[in-house]
């Protein structure tokens, strides 16, 4: 650790000897509306010094004076070459033009960040572009569902947007919007992602070689940015799908000084269903009077304001809010006279509201302080939360001559839980050589933790007799202090090799108890010639969160907690290396391998559950460990007609959770439950035309494994006595479990289809695309388990056991049609 | 016209087709039939020879009825390493010794292979006795007021419901530095005197121990919480290694009613019924047994896996097993008993 800092200190203390140096900078923008460039290359070839803009579009690079020869370039535009004699600080901002040859939709990574010449690895910039263009289930464009499609990350159970990143859990990604956490990127049970990829410019994911300014999770980071909106004019698209239907419009409101960008999605499968259910209710209510409202839906609203102040100073302010509502309202009436003057009245009303999301806004000053030094300050808020309320009120009466009764019951239930951050963080960016790109920066967010109230109140009022009751129940909130700090120096040690050395200090303060952790991380690269590169990195991280939920799907009721005295933060060790090759500027090809350890993770307890609340939690999980390791192969082609990928994953996760006391599966190790060896992904785009493009993916994966009693046995059951005093032993029947995740499912398949009809019209394009998820229709396994069927044998007057082996599978084919405009 | 009607059939089967399938289906079991295991149930204790129960384990895809016992195995016991004989089979899967453990005794079972099965081996000693160092006992009655409907609303009747409970509280010596695990059971008996004859039954207690200076909500925590009232309690001395172990528990002695008869509990308390017996008495009885860790992790995991609230997301118990290459469990405990006349 000694030797680490050292480097550090002699990295960071590093004195510019050249006194020749000057320095271009500036903001890169696309032409047509102004969007800021992320990751747009900045190279010149006299020196074969060179750099990126990182994610506002700045770009600093500092060069010996004298000639110079700098090209701009980004995937899908016109590339800008300038020569000039360098004598002096220089600004120049940059406007991209789209090209037409290399349209948008081919880009997927930018070799600059990601490929032979970059030291990072374990990363993949994915274009929103192509993220639009991947057929998904009810042709929902999903981010979380494309980024999938990668090798090294695993879905988990059908259909759903959990993520597993070479063998860690679903809670250990940090998805950052506008560097901002979100809590839970679920709608609808995990089946979509709360990111509208209207509304989203760029997407990168790291799953290895973590570079120091993140933190906090152990196997994936996914920074994904909103866009900032058109400085020039007032556009935007609209679209309406199988399920939901979206709008997004963006421009200026001082042009080229403040823009906007407005994004709504909502889904109304709430209001299709509506009639249907008002229907089956005139059928079950023929002689009462009764009326149900029930539905579900999601939305999401996704705002940002972007104002420049000068050239120097710019203003970011965002907000995305999402919610999803499950609400039922059931009335019903019944009267009846009877024929002795008797007279009934009875009514009854429920009320039953879910309503889950997260609310993640931020506000951002972007200050270039010098043409070497560019900082970004950001006041941010993130909330997710969860509400329940349940309410039913019945009343009855009864009049008769002879007596009369009035009763009233009202019950109310409510479940509260979430999560709220308030942050307050400064990251710098200082560019003082060439060979320099530092980046160092400090946050501090205090968390509070909800972790579950619930309310129950009862009145119930009989004739002259009232009972109430009013109870609370619940933990109280938990509150916690974390602050970072980071440093991290891209250091270019001569034109072949290449280092990028940094370090995390993370301090978690939670119920008088504090963490430390140290952080450090290493990536090197050697470049053999301009295509094909090898590196390798290490990095440990660390998390001081755990989400509280159940594996196999995501549920509203998921609860994040933060580490305690007895539950230790978790800790991780990656180890990667790889080998890059460009082939012939068309194809890139790339293995990674990987040997990651994890310390201090959690597991449930044999037959424990998450139900929503978090009482008792330490008492429910164990702590144990983990290892995992694994191969990753990705081919991918980004220019031309016919772009995607080729991505393949061999690896192994397993656990072992031997300590004293918390043992699992007695000790022994076993497969994680996403273990999957082999894991499969094509995904090929082809553009025929102007006016007609396809789309296709097929994914094949080593089946999940799961936990099956193959075997039945004799137990012992408890003493009983005969009555007068002697102990006689009986036996029973049990289920027989040989190990933790013992059984494994059949293997996952299957393959989507998508096609697009774009037509010009006179104010925009507008397209069609007809997609078709599991076109051959496989069942895909979700769940294994064994059933009885009883046959009755008339004649004998028994019952035959006959025992079956049963694959349930959610999702069939499904084809959905959506339609777009774009003007 | 014509192209509409041909994609209208096109549409109607292609939707009709969508709607037959199926998310439901039956799938071959890969690795085909599990072969069976040796099945060996025993606890062996001093106070009595050794004693275990023989069957096989059965395939969870299999369609015959019950699970097949082993009669005539070959099985070895050892003491200490000594062999000490065979077992001989009885009926119902049940094989018995003429050989009785003493404590500290290490117990072994070599159970021959038969057939397609393998065989198995287990291991277990004889833990050494824990005693209950006292038992103390103190009696409330309690008394609810009935209330009864007089056709408008329900109205105290001046008549009550009586409860009779006993407080019982324990003590336990657990030896130092070694891992104890006990079991604990209460039973009250009950002793009908007859001119000619005694007549006895015993119940068990289904208590909520209630450990005053026990922190220890077991090892499977708020798994128990499904099933608190239990006729044992089964704990290990983890919080408390070499103090004094306090427990509490409290159990209903009698309840009666003014409504039903009045004045008495609802056996006829103290009064002779006619026709009843000339007196009665009760006896409560404390039995503590001192387990070994394989009994405790048997029986832990077992009441878990009964108790487990089942759902898609419940990970499956597995029960704990000490039996090589088979299941079961070779269990050993040593009893202490108190018996106490009641009032």
């Amino acid at each position: 650790m000694k030797k680490i800092l050292y480097l550090l200190i002699c990295l960071f203390v590093y004195h510019n000897s050249s006194s020749q140096n000057y320095t271009v900078s500036g903001y890169i923008t696309d032409e047509k509306s102004g969007e800021t460039q992320i990751n747009a290359s900045v190279y010149d070839f006299n020196s074969r010094k060179g750099t990126v803009s990182n994610v506002y579009g700045f770009y600093s690079l500092t060069l010996p004076a004298g000639e110079v020869s700098l090209q701009y370039s980004y995937v899908g535009y016109h590339t800008q070459s300038f020569n000039f004699n360098l004598e002096k600080d220089t600004v120049i901002h940059i406007r991209f033009k789209e090209s037409t040859d290399l349209q948008e939709i081919t880009v997927i990574g930018h070799q600059k960040i990601t490929g032979v010449h970059s030291t990072q690895m374990g990363a993949v910039e994915v274009p929103i572009a192509q993220i639009k263009t991947v057929p998904t289930l009810f042709g929902e464009a999903d981010l979380v569902k494309a980024l999938q499609l990668l090798p090294g990350v695993q879905a988990g159970s059908e259909g759903s947007t959990g993520m597993y990143v070479r063998g860690g859990g679903p809670d250990e990604n940090l998805f950052l919007l506008d560097g901002i956490p979100v809590y839970n990127v679920n709608h609808m049970a995990g089946f979509f992602s709360v990111f509208n990829p209207d509304a989203i410019k760029n997407v990168t994911l790291y799953k290895g070689n973590f570079p120091a300014r993140f933190g906090g999770r152990l196997s994936s980071v996914i920074d994904v940015r909103m866009n900032d909106g058109d400085d020039k004019k007032i556009h935007g698209n609209i679209s309406i799908g199988a399920i939901s239907s979206k709008i997004n419009v963006e421009g200026p409101i001082i042009k080229e000084k403040t823009t906007f960008n407005i994004s709504a999605r909502r889904t109304y499968s709430d209001l299709l269903l509506q009639p249907i259910i008002w229907l089956g209710m005139a059928e079950a209510f023929t002689d009462e009077e009764g009326r149900l409202t029930a539905g579900y839906y999601f939305y999401d609203l996704n705002a940002k304001v972007n104002h420049k102040f000068t050239n120097n100073d710019r203003l970011y302010l965002s907000l995305y809010m999402g919610d999803d509502i499950i609400y039922t309202n059931f009335r019903s009436k019944y009267t009846r006279e009877g024929d002795r003057q008797e007279y009934t009245e009875s009514s009854e009303r429920m009320k039953l509201g879910w309503n889950w999301g997260n609310i993640v806004s931020s506000a951002r000053w972007s200050h270039m302080i010098n043409n070497k030094l560019f900082m970004n300050t950001t006041a941010a808020y993130t909330r997710y939360r969860f509400d329940m309320d349940v309410g039913m009120e019945s009343k009855y009466s009864y009049t008769a001559p002879d007596s009369t009764y009035k009763g009233l019951t009202n019950i109310n239930l409510g479940y509260k839980t979430g999560i709220e951050d308030y942050t307050l963080k400064s990251d710098f960016e200082y560019l003082p050589h060439p060979d320099h790109e530092m980046k160092f920066g400090v946050n501090y967010t205090y968390h509070t933790f909800k972790p579950g109230v619930s309310v129950f109140g009862l009145s119930i009022k009989e004739n002259n007799l009232e009972y109430k009751q009013d109870t609370l129940i619940g933990d109280k909130n938990i509150f916690s202090h974390e602050t970072n700090l980071y440093a991290e120096d891209n250091y270019t040690i001569n034109h072949a090799i290449k280092l990028n050395v940094g370090l995390h200090y993370g301090l978690f303060n939670v119920e008088k108890h504090t963490y430390h952790s140290l952080q450090p991380r290493v990536s090197a690269r050697i470049l053999a010639n301009d295509n094909l590169s090898f590196k390798a990195g290490y990095a440990a991280m660390n998390q001081n969160v755990h989400l509280l939920s159940n594996a196999s799907v995501s549920l509203p009721t998921d609860l994040w907690v933060p580490v305690t005295k007895r539950i230790k933060p978790m800790h991780s060790h990656q180890y990667s290396a790889g080998v890059f090759y460009n082939l012939l500027n068309i194809l890139d090809l790339s293995v990674e391998g990987y040997y990651k350890t994890m310390s201090n993770l959690i597991e449930y307890k044999d037959g424990a559950t998450f139900l929503g609340s978090s009482t008792g939690w330490e008492d429910k999980v164990v702590m144990g460990d983990g290892w995992a390791y694994g191969v990753e192969f990705l081919a991918q082609k980004s220019f031309g007609k016919t772009t995607g990928w080729i991505g393949y994953t061999w690896a192994k996760t397993e656990r072992l959770f031997n300590r004293p006391g918390q043992e699992l599966n007695f000790g022994r190790v076993f497969p994680a439950k996403y273990d999957r060896r082999h894991d499969v992904s094509i995904v090929i785009s082809h553009k025929f035309s102007e006016r007609f493009d396809v789309a296709g993916t097929w994914v094949y994966s080593t089946g999940n494994t799961g936990t099956l009693a193959m075997q039945e046995f004799i137990v012992l059951e408890e003493p009983e006595n005969d009555g007068s005093g002697r102990i006689i032993r009986t036996y029973g029947n049990a289920d027989y479990i040989s190990g933790r995740n013992n059984y494994r499912f059949n293997p996952y398949h299957r393959l989507d289809l998508g096609v697009n009809f774009h037509k010009k019209k006179k104010y925009g394009t507008r397209t069609w695309n007809i997609s078709v998820y599991n076109a051959y229709n496989n069942n895909n396994p979700f769940l294994v388990t064994p059933k009885e069927d009883y046959n009755w044998d008339p004649v004998t007057d028994t019952y035959e056991i006959n025992k079956k082996f049963i694959q349930i599978s959610i999702f069939p084919i499904i084809p959905s049609i959506s339609y777009s405009y774009k003007w | 016209m014509q192209i509409n009607k041909i994609y209208y059939k096109i549409f109607t089967i292609a939707m009709a087709v969508l709607l037959m399938v199926s998310c439901e289906k039956e799938i071959e079991f890969k690795g085909g039939e599990v072969k069976p295991m040796m099945v060996v149930n025993g606890l062996v204790t001093p106070d009595s020879t050794i004693k275990i129960h023989l069957s096989k384990s059965k395939f969870f895809l299999s369609n015959k009825e019950g699970i097949e016992l082993i009669p005539n195995a070959d099985i070895d016991i050892y003491i200490n390493g000594e062999v000490k004989g065979k077992m001989q089979y009885k009926e119902f899967g049940i094989y018995t010794s003429s050989v009785q453990p003493n404590i500290n005794d290490i117990v072994k079972l070599v159970i021959a292979k038969m057939g397609n099965i393998e065989g198995v081996q287990a291991e277990v000693v004889v833990p050494k006795q824990s005693v209950i160092l006292s038992v103390d006992t103190a009696s409330q009655t309690t008394q609810d007021e009935i209330y009864e409907f007089n056709g408008e609303d329900y109205v105290p009747s001046g008549k009550y419901d009586y409860t009779k409970a006993l407080t019982v509280t324990l003590t336990i010596a657990d030896p130092p530095v070694v891992e104890n695990f006990y079991r604990l059971n209460a039973r009250i008996r009950s002793l009908l005197h007859f001119p000619d004859t005694t007549i006895v039954w015993e119940e068990y207690e289904y208590f909520y121990p209630e450990g005053s200076d026990n922190p220890n909500k077991g090892p499977l925590g708020f798994i128990e919480d499904f099933n608190m009232a239990k006729k044992h309690y089964t704990f290990t001395d983890e919080f408390y290694d070499g103090k004094k172990i306090i427990l509490k528990f409290e159990t209903t002695m009698y309840s009666w009613s003014d409504d039903i008869y009045p004045g008495n509990d609802e056996d006829g308390g103290g009064n002779s019924q006619p026709g009843g017996p000339d007196s009665r008495s009760r006896q409560l009885i404390v039995n503590l047994q001192s387990i070994s860790k394989e009994m405790y992790l048997y029986f832990k995991t077992k009441e878990s896996a009964e108790n487990v609230f089942e759902t898609f997301f419940t990970e499956p118990v597995q029960i704990y097993s000490n039996i090589e290459n088979g299941t079961g469990v070779l269990g050993a405990y040593t009893s202490h008993e108190i018996i106490i006349d009641l009032p």
